[in-house]
């Protein structure tokens, strides 16, 4: 066991240098570094604007969650408690939002609802009006984007949980008197509860965290997150760091908050079979649901279709009429014969995988350690794996911008801002959740029995490993992977802090050309996006249902 | 003549709780011992100790004379087969089997036929080719006893190999089971909670109880002669009768006298297997098929009255609730006495002697 915990402990090192190293040094630095001062703190907290931001990061993040709550948990009663034609089909699209790299969400629902947005014009045009019928600005914009991406939280968590609930529960109810809505309420609600605080959390976090949407549709309009960077960008590098630290101390707050709410809940195991959809027979019945459903999905693909037709439009050519009088292939050419243009995506794609790679490698060893060694490591090390979870991603790279901009080798800390490591190394930090918690998952399923097996039989601790333990949980893992990549491809929060020009991804790109107004080719970085990321969604998703 | 595993003073805790105790038992080569005992009797931390998944805090482990104690499970050549199996679903019934052999070295044009011949043993030849999730319980079952015996193990352990199945296939299994080990002539160890399994398979049986050896001997021996009150009422059903001690007759069989009638007393014998004064309170243990109901008028017999009748096919017990309150198991031969019946219970000549213990002061 010795030996198990030599590599417990160094993986443990490893983590914490990666992930909570930085941290400090951040906090350390906000504090003056060695002649200790709370004057950075005391700035901060002399200016109403930081004040402000912090208040409007909090709140929008509790809309966030109410919306996309409100959106997503009665759909995902609608699709698991009803049949109607195309309830399968239509599940599955109900998910997509989620696999959609948030700029790319973003920037769609520009191209559609902004000013110049497709919609916008069709009204106008409709209607006759002088000026756009409305403008997608400030917090309403911000709102309406993060119900978009994240209800899918709710609708998958809740989903699941009306999958494992114990139909002969709500007999037992029926049975004893309750009418179908005090079963809902005394019953199916209080074993949603789990599920409903998980995606809550999930909102929340990513809310607080989220940098696209406030980025492109509120300039002025701060929150945490863009006043993290625009204090970075004008030079205030302390003053950054104050708000990183603010910032992830109102998320790990928030996270012991909503810990604690989960704490007790008391979920029948399930032992029962799951109440049977019930199948809808009026017709009318049956063709509104199918008409609901049909509408949403056009809804949710609105802003895929738009980005499409988007990047067929060359540029210049869409100017006030309502539907684009040209399209072709222009933008794809221009993209295509441009190595300058092709590079970003050579970028993204070799940063994801080596950052994916990574992350996998670590959250496996790190989530196998773990459950060998339990105990007080064991516990460190799927905190250390959890950890940047909960810190926005925002922090993270001032963190890592913090940590990796000083020579000092016998310190852990190396310049290694400006070259290509810092980005594959920050999109390694971010996926050390997702992988990490993939791999938890998939060894904590495995009966014990099966290595125990292989070593009985006369194989190595590592033969037991590849042969037996790792396909075993190949799906779990596979699901961790495909989800890791997809925020590493599309990742904009942490690449906007720590990029170069030589190492810009796709997401700093896709803003360049915004910027410049290229919007055909903007839409078509965004088109690739969208099409990388559904084909692993895709991959994953079957990998999810092998296991 | 050494033994060929010999298991020393084998002791192991979990944090405060000690869950062996000096455990030693010594097995012959090729002999077969079942390793009986309720749940958190420790027999299973025993049989992990033997496989290597566990160390022990004192004692040894030896095989051939080879101290084993501290070699790992990969090298020390033990064959496990696992209560659910732990098959490897992504493979086939063939790479399950071959798995040992690949891991071990063996050559790859002598793998082919070992695993051949592990599934022959077993009865399943021809289905190589298999997903193990497309296979029954029961074939599962012996997909794992070829795959853990076909690199040859030196000794086969088994944690509970049946209780997976359901009791139609398990009786089948058990034979199976017991005579492909035989054919092999194979040291084994099989871990069971079931006294029938033991008993069924086991050359021998060692009776571990909250992490102690109770006892170990031939299944006939624990049955007629139990050494212990544990064992007493463990083996088969028992009842437990309070009578006091009187005296000792003859060498060889203590004899009590147990008042169980309120009118009057009557003078039952059993085995006493430690030292008792006259006049002490004793436990009277007795098993249903060493009682029978007899007609009035029979000395010896106590009254009573039938509170339940359980049939059971072949045989019909009646538990019997005696005018003192307690309650004896008694083997219905005729299998007529009805439910609230006045009977009378007298001791059977044959049958497994009666224990006499000390009286344990558990109320009051």
């Amino acid at each position: 066991m010795t030996k198990a915990r030599g590599l417990g402990l160094a993986v443990a090192l490893g983590l914490a240098w990666l992930v909570t190293y930085p941290l400090l040094l951040t906090l350390l630095e906000a504090l003056g570094g060695t002649d200790l001062t709370l004057a950075h703190f005391r700035e901060f907290a002399g200016r109403s604007d930081e004040w402000r931001a912090l208040w409007r990061s909090l709140w929008i993040s509790v809309a966030s969650v109410v919306l996309a709550g409100l959106v997503g948990t009665p759909l995902a009663f609608v699709f698991e408690t009803t049949r109607f034609p195309g309830r399968r089909v239509l599940g599955a699209l109900v998910a997509l939002p989620v696999a959609l790299p948030p700029l790319v969400g973003v920037i769609a629902f520009l191209f559609l609802y902004g000013e110049s947005g497709f919609v916008s014009r069709l009204v106008q045009t409709v209607l006759g009006l002088e000026r756009p019928p409305w403008r997608l600005h400030g917090p309403g914009a911000i709102l309406l984007v993060h119900t978009y991406s994240m209800y899918v939280y709710f609708y998958l968590f809740v989903r699941a949980a009306l999958q494992r609930l114990d139909g002969s529960m709500l007999e037992a109810a029926v049975s004893l008197g309750a009418g179908r809505w005090r079963t809902l309420w005394q019953v199916t609600l209080p074993q949603l509860r789990p599920a409903l605080l998980g995606a809550s959390l999930l909102t929340f976090m990513t809310s607080l965290g989220s940098f696209s949407a406030p980025y492109i549709f509120a300039g002025g309009y701060r929150v945490m997150t863009t006043q993290i960077v625009a204090s970075r960008v004008s030079g205030q590098i302390a003053l950054a760091q104050v708000e990183a630290v603010v910032l992830a101390s109102l998320a790990l707050v928030a996270l012991a908050v909503i810990r604690r709410l989960q704490g007790d809940d008391a979920v029948a195991s399930a032992h029962g079979i799951a109440p049977r959809p019930r199948q809808l027979t009026h017709p009318l019945a049956r063709w509104g649901f199918a008409v609901l459903g049909w509408g949403t999905a056009l809804f949710l693909l609105l802003p895929h279709a738009t980005l499409l037709l988007i990047s067929f439009v060359p540029h210049g050519t869409w100017t006030v009429e309502p539907w684009p009088p040209v399209l072709d292939g222009s933008n794809y050419h221009e993209l295509f014969s441009h190595s300058e243009r092709l590079r970003p995506i050579w970028n993204s794609l070799w940063m994801a995988t080596a950052a994916t790679a990574g992350a996998v490698f670590l959250g496996l060893l790190a989530a196998r350690q773990s459950l060998r060694l339990r105990g007080r490591l064991g516990a460190a090390l799927e905190a250390l794996v959890a950890l940047p979870w909960a810190i926005p991603g925002t922090v993270f790279a001032v963190a890592l911008g913090t940590a990796f901009s000083v020579h000092a080798p016998w310190i852990g800390r190396f310049v290694w801002i400006g070259t290509p490591i810092i980005l594959p190394l920050a999109y390694l930090v971010r996926c050390l959740p997702v992988t990490g918690r993939a791999a938890l998952a998939g060894l904590r399923q495995l009966d014990p029995a099966l290595e125990e097996a292989s070593l009985s039989l006369g194989a190595s601790r590592l033969r037991s490993f590849w042969q037996v333990v790792l396909p075993m949980v190949r799906p779990a893992l596979a699901a961790g992977l495909g989800l890791a990549f997809i925020t590493a491809l599309g990742d904009f929060v942490t690449s906007i802090v720590l990029y170069t020009y030589e190492t810009r991804p796709i997401a700093i790109e896709i803003q360049s050309s915004l910027r410049v107004q290229e919007f055909g080719i903007a839409a078509v970085y965004g088109v690739l996006l969208m099409v990388l990321s559904s084909a692993v969604f895709l991959l994953w998703g079957r990998g999810e249902q092998e296991s | 003549m050494t033994r060929f595993l010999e298991i020393r003073d084998l002791a192991k805790s979990f944090g405060d709780v000690q869950v062996l105790q000096d455990l030693s038992l010594e097995l012959d080569e090729g002999e077969i011992l079942a390793l009986l005992g309720l749940s958190g009797s420790g027999k299973t931390t025993a049989l992990r100790l033997l496989a290597g998944f566990e160390t022990p805090d004192r004692g040894e482990i030896l095989v051939g004379g080879e101290d084993v104690t501290r070699v790992p499970p990969a090298k020390r050549g033990f064959g496990m087969v696992f209560q659910h199996y732990a098959l490897f679903p992504h493979m086939t019934v063939f790479d399950n089997v071959a798995f040992g052999l690949r891991a071990q070295g063996w050559r790859p044009e002598k793998i082919g036929d070992r695993v051949a011949e592990a599934l022959r043993l077993v009865d399943l030849s021809g289905f190589e080719g298999r997903k193990v999730s497309e296979i029954s319980g029961g074939q599962q079952q012996r997909v794992a006893v070829a795959r853990a015996l076909a690199p040859e193990p030196r000794v086969l352990l088994l944690d509970e190999p049946l209780s997976n199945l359901d009791p139609a296939l398990r009786e089948r299994t058990r034979r199976e089971l017991r005579d492909a080990v035989r054919r092999v002539g194979i040291t084994t160890v099989l871990v069971t909670h079931e006294q029938e399994e033991a008993f069924d398979v086991g050359d021998r049986v060692a009776v571990l109880n909250a992490g102690r050896l109770e006892q170990v001997g031939s299944p006939e021996e624990l049955y007629r002669r139990p050494r212990t009150r544990f064992l007493a009422s463990f083996i088969g059903r028992a009842s437990s009768v309070r009578g006091t001690f009187e005296r000792t007759l003859d060498d060889d069989a203590w004899v009590t006298i147990a008042k169980v009638a309120e009118s009057g007393t009557v003078s039952w014998s059993g085995r006493a297997f430690e030292a008792i004064r006259a006049g002490q309170p004793v436990d009277f243990i007795v098993k249903p098929e060493s009682l029978r109901l007899v007609p009035p008028g029979k000395p010896g017999a106590v009254r009573g009255t039938v509170v339940e009748r359980r049939f059971t096919g072949a045989l019909t017990y009646c538990l019997v609730r005696l005018i003192s309150g307690q309650e004896l198991e008694v083997l219905d031969d005729a299998g007529t006495a009805e439910e609230g019946a006045d009977i009378l219970v007298a001791p059977r000549g044959e049958g497994p002697r009666p224990c006499v213990f000390q009286a344990l002061e558990l109320k009051g």
